[in-house]
Order: structure tokens, then sequence, then C-alpha cells
């Protein structure tokens, strides 16, 4: 019945989750669910090595914990910034829990040399991309999340702050060494 | 993102973002669960409640007045536990108790 009333599609994220906390709007919430489920899975995915069946269970148990969550949302709350708390955290507890992600680092080859040659490549996307994601691998779960926060889902650096839970200041300076690390390592395809 | 290779890092996360994303196999819809939870519990708390008082009510409920008579019978009997009036009948266990 609500749904004949209000076009779901023109509201903000912060309008639909009002309407879900105040109102238990599944039509609000499964508006959020069209929005977010494969953002979700595709963070999941890259963050936890790469498990499809997994990743999809994290997606769900997210919007599960959204839904019961519901009332700790406050109005006017960036919601992009405390559902990919929620994402964090449940990823952290995963790693804490299985320590996937040495297992994963394991997994990897290692000692592998990006360019032997010297000369310098011919800048090319997808070269770049292979470059990198191989350079990303390499890092520890931290620097990952780090990149794949503010590089990936292209997060603001307050907002990156407020789901890992460390001061501005100090997502900077990490956003800086990581930055001038790949910069390094990936001057050959610059 | 003014600085070069950040762009060029966020253009390539991009695209390695869409191409891992665009294979997933993303579930439609999610089943939200114990909906009502919120409301119900007022209710089915309560109900179940006074369906239990009256089932209590019910199963101990005043014995009505019988039809049936009781007849109180003495037994006499010796230690032995026999009748002394010979009505066939054991009367060991009662002694006894």
């Amino acid at each position: 019945m609500i749904a004949l009333f209000v076009n779901y599609k023109s509201l903000s994220d912060g309008q639909l989750m009002e309407r879900v906390r105040r109102k238990d709007d599944e039509h609000a919430f499964a508006e959020i669910y069209r929005r977010y489920a494969r953002l979700l899975q595709g963070f999941f995915f890259r963050r936890l090595g790469g498990d499809e069946e997994q990743s999809s269970d994290h997606m769900q148990d997210t919007f599960l914990k959204v839904w019961s969550s519901r009332w700790n949302y406050s109005d006017g709350q960036p919601f992009r910034t405390w559902i990919f708390t929620i994402a964090y955290n449940l990823c952290k507890n995963t790693y804490r829990q299985n320590q996937h992600e040495q297992e994963y680092l394991d997994s990897l080859p290692t000692d592998e040399p990006i360019a032997e040659d010297s000369t310098p490549l011919k800048l090319d996307a997808a070269t770049f991309d292979s470059a990198l994601q191989q350079e990303l691998a390499r890092l520890n779960e931290a620097q990952q999340m780090l990149f794949e926060l503010r590089f990936t889902q292209e997060l603001t650096v307050p907002e990156i702050a407020a789901i890992i839970d460390i001061p501005e200041g100090t997502v900077k300076s990490r956003l800086n060494t990581l930055t001038n690390y790949l910069r390094l390592k990936l001057k050959d395809y610059e | 993102m003014s600085n070069t290779f950040e762009s060029q890092l966020s253009a390539s996360a991009r695209r390695i973002r869409k191409q891992s994303e665009s294979n997933l196999s993303v579930p439609e819809t999610i089943v939200i669960p114990h909906k009502h939870t919120r409301y119900w519990g007022w209710i089915a708390t309560p109900a179940a409640a006074a369906v239990g008082l009256l089932i209590g009510l019910f199963i101990h409920r005043p014995a009505e007045p019988s039809n049936n008579y009781t007849v109180p019978v003495v037994v006499a009997a010796d230690n032995s536990g026999h009748s002394i009036v010979d009505d066939g009948a054991d009367y060991s266990l009662l002694i006894s108790l």
C-alpha cells in the first residue's frame, strides 16, 4: 500500500533508512538492498579472497544487521558510512575467526617480479590493473582495507576515519604511505 | 583527486571493482526475519498467558459432586495379614504399610 504513494527510487539513502527505522518500511529496505547489495558483495568478495559464497553470506548478514539495528540509525547520519562500518566490522570478525587473510596471503605466489625487464612498459589500463592487483595482494589486511575504502569505494577521509574508528590525521598519513608505496612499485606503469 | 597517480589508482580500482562485481551472482531480494515480532510480541505474550491460565483452571477445577457412593470398609486382619473375616483377599501389603 505504501509503495503506491511513494517513489522510493527518488528518495535518498538517509530518507529510505528513516522510513525503515520509523515505519518498518519493507519497500524502503528493498530499495536500499537494490542499491547496495552488489556493491557490498563485491566489497566482501575482494576482501575475503574471492570466495563468492562467503561474500554473498556476508552481504546478506550485513543487511540483516542493518534491519535488526535500524533503531540505532539516527536521522541525518551518513548512511554509506553506517553500512560500511557494519561491513567493515563483519570483515574484521571474519579475519579474526578463521585467519582467512593469512591463508589467502599464503596461497599467493611469492617473489613474483612484476617487471624484470628494465624497459619501461607501455601504459595500458589492463596492464596497470593487473600490476595493481598483484601489488595489492602483497599488502597487509589493514592496507588493503584502506585502499578498498579510499580508491575502490571512493569514500572520503572523514568517512574512512568514522568507519575504521581512527583519527582523520592517521587515515591521511596511512593513505600517504600507501600511495607512495604503490607509486614506487608501479612507477613503470605510470 | 588532484594527484595524477591517485586518479590513476582510482580509475584502476573502479575498473577492477566493476569487473569483479559484474561476475557476481547477487540474490534479487533478502528475506527479513521476524518482521512482525515487534508488534506481535505484545499480543502473543498476554494471549499465551491467558490461554495457560484457562488450561490451568480447567485441569484443576473443583470436583463436581459424584453420584457414586464411597463405602468405608474396615478391614480387620491379624499380624500375618490374613483377613479375620475370610473374604479370600490378601491384606498383607496393607498391613506392611
